[in-house]
């Protein structure tokens, strides 16, 4: 059933030269200041979608179950580390009553019960975990992990499939995007998470909470009245939480850096998948696409895969969430509309179901083309307006369901072999 | 195709039958919508002897004025009591009333007022031009402190001698309000024993009587007890005003005690023939939300089901996952707009037949659409659910983006007068018009699929090509007219729905995407595909369930329309658990499809 292409992606050779392209290729380009930080900072994040794309991929292209809700999970990790961001942003917010500081873009929507003024504003529970970044990278994948698990445990189980799943996922897409709109849930509402600063300051590695780190700083800077940035005669809180200083996620070396880990986290999650769908695992995985019927005669439960399937998706997606967050800089609850799990699955089928290396590509590509097409060209005959892209993208989606089914992939592979036939013609 | 024809002229023939009957909602309606006027020339004799000098005859000028109702007289009430109504007698002495509101100077700092007609509004005008005399030869009439209560009552009190019904009711209503208009109670008391005005009146009447004199304040024991006397009227008449100031009532009682103007048995009794009159309030308001609730419900299933019922046909009878289906309820209504649009209907210029021309037009639009998309797409996809799904979900973005580069992000559709309004069952429940009218709308719809499909020749032959296809066509049907009837049929009736919702709704460019098609979808997977009655029945299950949870309270926690809708996502995924097929599955061979 796999194109011949994506084995050629899959060999070695192929491999190793995309792993030469994105680690040596692109730096040395950097360097060499053939492409900016900002375009390194864009392909970081296309990769983050196409970390997403592929989880969605192992769903639909080798297991068959359509999930429209992917997006949902990818905002889950990019909230957990959106918080943990949020934790060490800038010198802006207050500190409440518990020494915690609140961070700005909470504190501005920070929904006050009657009588409450800023002043009684604690940081939520739920927030302080993120403050140290080996629990938030822990959390941001174990939450949207679980929650597939749950959603997937009652919903495979009472055999919704095909459609209803779709239908089903689509539902809790929009009613998690509705919720993580509204104030009241304290995760900033539409405005989202903002105001970011620094990246894994030294004492989120060690410390749990802001009370204990500043203590331990006010303790190794005692005496020492430089660290008094704001100049009011003592060592505070107040200096701590401006001198809370980590890796500048404006800095450039530091998004290059992110582009690195992303795209390590690209090729390990490619790796991933690969081994998946190599082993015997990834033939029941097969076996479900195929003939569900048949393979629950043979006693295997199916559900069980389908639900180590949909964790192990949701788990990518919020690993690409918690990578996209400190490249975007803003996580906000629009990333949760359906439409935009529905994008996921353009991506997928632009660059071929079913095929690991297709899902990549697609993302890729399809977000190329949505970085030139949303602004203002001028062609020969005519000039191309942003707002012109939802209709090519719409066509798209059209045209390659109804004529490309194994995407470019597929296409590459036709081109390859009527190449291979011309070669063989003329050798003959 | 013809019998397609056939049925459209059916469908319209039924709209004309609907249509007699609007007319004469639109006559009786549109009789108030004019207030009428006084003549001028009983009025204004009454307005010239303003400039009289006798205070008691003024009173009694205004009196008299305020009973003729005329509704440019509030106006006037009001720059009379500003004091910017002069009187500028002519050469020969008589007066002109006339209004001058600011003054302009000339060079030599001599200042002129220009004129205005007191019941106009407009210049006034002497030999073609507005006067422009000398602010010295006007004689100042303003009213004294007295009179000036009066005219500001006045200018309340008018309303209850209106000759027009809803402003009366209005003016009858706001006298019960604070501050109490004691003024009006004389009027009130008329009206509420005037047997010639009408029920809802007369009961308005008798509510505000009361609340003015529950609205007054008490100082001892006889003062307390006449308010508790009006109370327990305002308790026999249900009045759910009243309920809001119980409380206000009761720290006055409170307070009297406290300062030994009550003795405590006294106080004690008060507070149980209190406690009588406010729980039986409080079960008239909670039978009235309940009623409103499950009427809400019942309305927002009416819209569920109008926008299901397209999917139903498509997704169920079909195997089609139709995702642009929300872009063809949008169609329909945009093509509403259009009809709206070029037969002329605003918010000022009602033309209202328009919204029964929309209603053939919206269900041809959406079902042309639908045709084209069926003859392109959807086609090559029949039994490919999730291919079709992608497919279809691609057309609705691009029909937005159209519709939007077309028509901008809103737009909006006025709804025709006989909407507006509604009509009360019982006291304080009141049905809107426009929500009626949907409930009509998909009732009417449904019937109209169900007589196609289970009663005609052509219904025979949907059912059979869905049942077996291949048997179908062995025997001779067409089985790609078929589709496209079907197709062209279900994408008509989302045309209706976007219709319908016009008249409750706003009009945006992805009201498809974002308002409807989840919810719809749930709607037919929770009743089961194939199946119109499963339809109507999860359509307003979920539609009532919603509006039910809703408004439910957990002490200072409302669940509200979002944390409603996760509940009620949950409540249908648990639902599933028991019934993976729906409500009314497919039963037998029928089963095995996919």
């Amino acid at each position: 059933m796999n194109p011949q292409f994506d084995k050629l992606v899959g060999s070695r050779r192929a491999f190793f030269a995309l792993l030469l392209f994105t680690f040596v290729v692109m730096p040395v380009m950097y360097s060499a200041e053939m492409i900016t930080v900002g375009q390194i900072n864009m392909i970081g994040r296309y990769m983050c979608f196409a970390i997403l794309a592929l989880g969605l991929d192992l769903l639909w292209g080798y297991v068959g179950i359509l999930s429209l809700c992917q997006f949902t999970f990818f905002c889950l990790g990019g909230y957990a580390m959106g918080m943990h961001l949020a934790h060490h942003g800038g010198p802006e917010g207050i500190i409440d009553g518990n020494g915690w500081k609140i961070p700005a873009c909470l504190f501005v929507v920070y929904p006050y019960d009657v009588g409450e003024s800023s002043g009684d504003a604690l940081v939520p529970g739920f927030w302080k975990p993120f403050w140290n970044l080996p629990l938030t990278v822990a959390l941001g994948l174990l939450i949207p992990g679980l929650a597939s698990f749950v959603l997937g445990y009652f919903v495979f189980r009472s055999r919704v499939r095909g459609v209803y799943f779709a239908i089903l996922t689509q539902a809790i897409a929009v009613a998690s995007w509705l919720v993580f709109c509204r104030n009241d849930v304290k995760l900033c509402g539409t405005n989202g998470l903002v105001r970011f600063d620094v990246i894994a300051p030294a004492e989120s590695l060690t410390t749990f909470n802001p009370v204990d780190a500043k203590d331990k700083w006010i303790e190794s800077h005692e005496g020492s009245l430089d660290q008094d940035l704001n100049k009011d005669g003592k060592l505070d809180q107040l200096d701590y939480s401006i001198a809370d200083v980590g890796f500048s996620l404006s800095s450039d070396e530091v998004r290059f850096g992110l582009y690195l880990i992303t795209a390590a986290c690209l090729f390990g999650a490619f790796l991933l998948c690969r081994w998946v769908v190599n082993s015997r695992l990834g033939r029941v995985l097969l076996a479900i696409r195929d003939d569900e019927s048949t393979l629950c005669f043979f006693g295997y439960k199916p559900y069980v895969y389908k639900m180590f399937a949909f964790s192990l998706a949701g788990i990518l997606a919020g690993l690409a969430g918690m990578l996209y967050v400190p490249q975007m800089q803003i996580i906000t609850p629009s990333n949760m509309e359906a439409y935009r799990s529905l994008l996921v699955v353009v991506w997928v089928a632009v660059g071929g179901r079913g095929t690991l290396a297709g899902a990549v590509l697609g993302a890729l590509v399809v977000n190329l083309l949505y970085n030139y097409f949303t602004s203002q060209h001028d062609f020969y005959f005519f000039s191309w307006n942003p707002d012109y892209w939802q209709i090519l993208l719409g066509l798209m989606f059209v045209l390659v369901v109804l004529y490309l089914p194994n995407g470019l992939i597929g296409l590459l592979d036709k081109v390859r072999g009527s190449i291979g036939l011309l070669l063989r013609r003329n050798r003959s | 195709m013809g019998k397609f024809f056939l049925l459209a002229v059916l469908f319209s023939q039924f709209c004309l039958l609907e249509s007699q009957a609007e007319d004469e909602t639109n006559a009786k309606v549109s009789g108030n919508a004019n207030p009428v006027l006084i003549k001028e020339n009983t009025l204004l004799p009454l307005l010239l002897e303003l400039a009289s000098e006798e205070d008691e005859k003024k009173a009694d000028i205004v009196s008299r004025l305020a009973q003729t109702g005329d509704p440019r007289l509030e106006e006037f009430f009001e720059l009379y009591r500003q004091g910017s109504v002069y009187n500028w007698p002519d050469a020969e002495g008589n007066p002109r009333i006339v209004v001058n509101e600011e003054t302009v100077m000339d060079d030599d700092f001599n200042e002129f007022a220009p004129l205005l007609d007191p019941l106009s509004g407009q210049p006034f005008l002497v030999a073609g031009k507005q006067a422009k005399p000398d602010l010295l030869d006007l004689v100042d009439i303003s009213p004294d402190r007295k009179l000036r209560k009066l005219v500001n009552a006045s200018k309340f009190l008018i309303r209850l001698f209106s000759p027009d019904y809803e402003t009366r009711i209005s003016g009858v209503k706001k006298s019960g309000d604070p501050p109490f208009l004691e003024d009006a109670l004389p009027t009130l008391k008329e009206i509420a024993e005037d047997s010639s005005e009408d029920e809802k009146i007369r009961w308005t009447a008798r509510e505000s009587i009361a609340l003015i004199g529950f609205g007054k304040s008490s100082s001892n024991l006889e003062e307390t007890e006449s308010r508790l006397v009006f109370l327990e009227e305002l308790g026999e008449l249900n009045s759910l005003r009243a309920l809001a100031r119980l409380d206000s009532f009761k720290t006055d009682i409170s307070e009297l005690a406290q300062s030994g103007n009550l003795s405590v048995s006294d106080h004690d009794g008060f507070f149980g023939r209190i406690s009588k009159v406010e729980s039986s309030l409080a079960d008239h308001r909670d039978s009235v939300e309940l009623s409103g609730n499950l009427f809400r419900g019942l309305s927002y299933g009416s819209v569920l089901i109008l926008i299901a019922l397209g999917l139903a046909v498509t997704f169920g009878l079909m195997g089609v996952i139709n995702m642009a289906h929300g872009e063809l309820v949008m169609i329909g209504a945009y093509a509403t707009y259009e009809v709206q649009r070029i037969l002329g209907h605003s918010a000022d210029n009602a033309v209202d037949h328009y919204y029964l021309v929309a209603l053939p037009v919206a269900f041809l639009a959406s079902a042309l659409v639908g045709l084209l998309m069926e003859q392109f797409v959807v086609r090559h996809l029949y039994n490919r659910p999730l291919e079709s799904l992608l497919a279809t979900w691609g057309v609705g973005y691009i029909l937005i983006q159209v519709v939007r580069l077309r028509y901008g992000d809103n737009i909006g559709v006025n709804a025709p007068t006989w909407a507006r309004g509604g009509f009360e069952i019982t006291q304080d429940v009141v049905l809107p018009y426009a929500r009626l009218y949907l409930l009509a709308l998909s009732a009417t719809c449904v019937a109209f699929l169900y007589f196609i499909i289970r009663k005609t020749k052509m219904g025979v032959l949907i059912r059979a090509t869905m049942q077996n296809r291949d048997m179908a066509q062995s025997l001779g049907v067409r089985t790609r007219n078929v589709d496209r009837f079907t197709f062209a049929i279900g994408s008509g009736i989302a045309g209706v729905a976007g219709y319908g919702w016009t008249i409750v709704g706003g009009v945006t460019p992805d009201m498809g995407s974002k308002l409807f098609i989840v919810d719809s979808f749930l709607v037919v997977v929770t009743g089961g595909v194939g199946e119109l009655v499963g339809v109507v029945c999860s359509g307003l299950g979920i539609g009532v369930l919603t509006k039910m949870i809703e408004p439910m309270e957990f002490g200072d926690f409302t669940i509200g329309p979002v944390w409603g809708k996760v509940i009620l996502l949950a409540v249908i995924v648990a639902f599933i658990q028991f019934r993976p097929a729906g409500l009314f599955a497919p039963k037998g061979r029928l089963a095995d499809r996919k």
